[in-house]
């Protein structure tokens, strides 16, 4: 429960840092997803019953405080935790590199899946918004190294051993 | 019973939730008046930390711009200086204007336009996902602030309120995917709907490929859509594109006012 109401502070914070106005101390402050990290974090590191509901909340927080559609951002946060669940029966991923590599690839996946949905790549080509979206998880790419690497050791994986 | 439960728990649980989600994502699909409960809690939870990180961060920059990068002030005094001196004759030139079209609409028995009554609102937070662009103000039910009501700057227009909890609201800017605004080319006249591009630009739509409109042209709002008043700048015409054969051009705007940069905005009371 303690392990928990930690997560849900770090969770709500990250939140905070995401929305605080950055605009005062200069516009061009870049824009970075960090909630969603955290999600991948929680099931990567900590794939609790308490850290779906914390997929969920995060992502209706930023739904509440963003323009998005509400319930859009909670069901990619829920989708990209059950995809890390899921691939973990089949896939190792223990190395920090792995993790880096599904950061970039959920990240990219999810910000597609969410413009696609809302219609903002309708009034775009798709190529002109592939460079802003491979530098955006290239950046959250970076940014978990640091977020994963402290927790990479105690690692243990726990599914079938295949031979 | 139980065991099943428990073997398959996180199963449940995601199919639970991802449902739930879906719930509230088709619910929210047909316009809603109403922020639900949990929205409304949320803005409230977060509104005083980001009203004080807000201050923090104004008064940091504030510290930084008044006091540390002092350089090239003195010129920057003269330079603001004569456009104050140009501004002020400019004011006395339109209050004689303003004064000459308040007796020719009384001449023609026009009922005179009543001031409308304005709210100012800092921003207390921003956008926190990139590809939607929405901001947080600090003035909410409590100030009588309601839903769609028109936000603007000195600039032009910010958007609409999307939002409104008892000490915040959420605003909708109009570079917004979502949003639309019914508007005129100054200049010529020429209707369209200005959308948002979900950048820092907007699109000005179904504007007849017949119709003048050229780069650097003013476009207003035309008052139609009921929530911005006649006449309010949207923006300047950024980009013309005219295709041989469409019924329409593409023309792209860049809005007067810094929605990057904004810090204090009005709200639009309407008129009764």
């Amino acid at each position: 429960m303690k392990q928990f109401f930690i997560l849900l502070l770090g969770g709500l914070l990250l939140v905070l840092i995401q929305a605080m106005p950055w605009n005062y101390i200069g516009p061009r402050v870049v824009q970075l997803n960090l909630s969603f990290v955290f999600v991948i974090f929680l099931a990567l590191y900590h794939p609790s019953i308490g850290s779906w509901f914390l997929a969920f909340l995060l992502g209706y927080t930023l739904d509440t405080l963003s323009g998005t559609p509400a319930g859009l951002l909670p069901l990619i946060n829920l989708i990209a935790f059950s995809f890390i669940r899921v691939a973990r029966r089949i896939i190792l991923f223990e190395s920090l590199l792995s993790q880096t590599v599904l950061v970039f690839a959920l990240s990219f996946s999810s910000d597609l899946f969410l413009l696609t949905i809302t219609k903002i790549a309708s009034s775009y080509t798709y190529g002109s918004i592939l460079k802003d979206l491979i530098a955006h998880s290239f950046l959250l790419a970076a940014l978990s190294v640091p977020l994963f690497a402290p927790f990479n050791k105690r690692v243990r994986y726990k599914g079938p051993v295949f031979k | 019973m139980p065991s099943f439960f428990r073997k398959h728990q996180n199963l449940l649980i995601a199919s639970f939730l991802i449902v739930l989600a879906l719930s509230i994502y088709s619910s929210n699909l047909v316009p809603n008046d109403n922020i639900s409960f949990f929205g409304r809690i949320t803005l409230n939870i977060y509104s005083p930390p980001l009203q004080a990180i807000a201050f923090i961060l104004k008064e940091v920059r504030n510290l930084w711009f008044d006091y540390i990068f002092l350089l090239g002030v003195q010129k920057k005094n003269l330079e603001l200086q004569k456009s104050t001196d140009l501004l002020v004759e400019q004011n006395m030139r339109m209050k004689e204007v303003l004064l000459e079209n308040n007796r020719l609409r009384k001449l023609l028995f026009l009922k005179s336009r009543s001031s409308t009554k304005l709210v100012s609102a800092e921003i207390i937070g921003r956008d926190s996902v990139r590809w939607s662009k929405a901001v947080l103000i600090n003035k909410g039910r409590k100030d009588y602030i309601k839903r769609n009501q028109a936000v603007t700057t000195y600039q032009g227009i910010v958007g609409r309120i999307l939002a409104v909890a008892d000490g915040t609201s959420k605003v909708l800017l109009i570079t917004d995917i979502n949003s639309s605004v019914d508007a005129l080319v100054q200049r010529t006249r020429a209707r369209g709907i200005v959308e948002g591009r979900a950048s820092n630009l907007c699109e000005l739509k179904y504007v007849s490929s017949s119709d003048d409109v050229r780069l650097g042209d003013l476009v207003v709002t035309s008052g139609l859509c009921g929530i911005f008043p006649k006449g309010l700048t949207i923006g300047k015409v950024s980009r013309v594109e005219k295709s041989r054969f469409g019924l329409f051009q593409h023309v792209e705007l860049t809005p007067g006012a810094s929605l990057n940069k904004l810090e204090e905005v009005c709200i639009l009371f309407p008129e009764k």
